[in-house]
């Protein structure tokens, strides 16, 4: 994907990452500009995860998506969630917890899902960018803690 | 939040037989802005479908729909009606997909 390509699709795709979307659904955005999407998923009694999205190459290729603390440090351990898409890891080119979903460049990079194609899904509604954090948000609302 | 705005909120007489609906997806809201007048009689998914058409999104299978209540958050069966999921007054659900397979 050309980089300008990239961008322009990217932005097509945060366009609808509003301020009333963030307030209804308890998401910061700390940044939103290609090619990184950096947002916290808040609640209450809950702690705040904090995931990075990488979208160099998008839709090419799936967001890197990174696993963070509040405060933007890295987590060294995976939050609680009976989904399994919060990895404990560590993955073989992170050396970190990872998201085990489709959708993330972590899981189709896997050498236990290399053979699970990216190009098959990235034309769905659900693995647009927004999509995507959808899904982590969904994911994270399951667990505890 | 004024009371009577608590998403999903549970049992209200004073309701009457509307519901207040507010559909948001990472599409956009359905309606763009405020809510629409709907028969709490009325299955969940007859404006999940009116949302789909308007926000121009392609498919939403394996999507889910949910409120957040003081509680947390819950899901809502869009097959059923406002009233058999227990809603009334001013509605805001989530919708988008569910978390994808992994593992």
């Amino acid at each position: 994907m050309h980089p300008a390509a990239a961008k322009a699709l990217f932005e097509k795709d945060v366009s609808h990452l509003s301020p009333a979307l963030a307030q209804r659904r308890g998401w910061v955005f700390h940044s939103i500009e290609f090619p990184v999407i950096d947002c916290s998923f808040a609640a209450n009694r809950r702690t705040t995860l904090r995931v990075r999205l990488l979208c160099d190459n998008w839709n090419d290729l799936p967001p890197a998506i990174s696993l963070h603390a509040a405060d933007g440090t890295f987590l060294v351990t995976s939050p609680a969630s009976p989904t399994g898409v919060f990895n404990p890891g560590p993955h073989p080119a992170t050396h970190r917890p990872f998201i085990c979903m489709r959708g993330a460049r972590e899981y189709h990079n896997h050498p236990s899902h290399v053979n699970d194609a990216w190009e098959s899904l990235k034309d769905s509604a659900s693995y647009t960018l927004g999509g995507i954090l959808t899904q982590l948000w969904n994911a994270w609302q399951k667990g505890g803690g | 939040m004024p009371t009577d705005e608590v998403q999903g909120s549970a049992g209200s007489q004073e309701s009457g037989q509307f519901v207040e609906v507010s559909i948001s997806t990472t599409a956009g809201f359905f309606p763009a802005e405020g809510f629409n007048r709907i028969p709490a009689h009325q299955k969940v998914d007859v404006e999940l479908e009116r949302a789909k058409h308007e926000l121009k999104i392609k498919d939403t299978a394996g999507w889910v729909a949910t409120v957040t209540e003081i509680s947390g958050k819950r899901v809502i069966d869009p097959t059923k009606t406002y009233l058999e999921n227990k809603l009334s007054g001013k509605v805001e659900i989530d919708w988008g997909p569910s978390e994808g397979g992994g593992g």
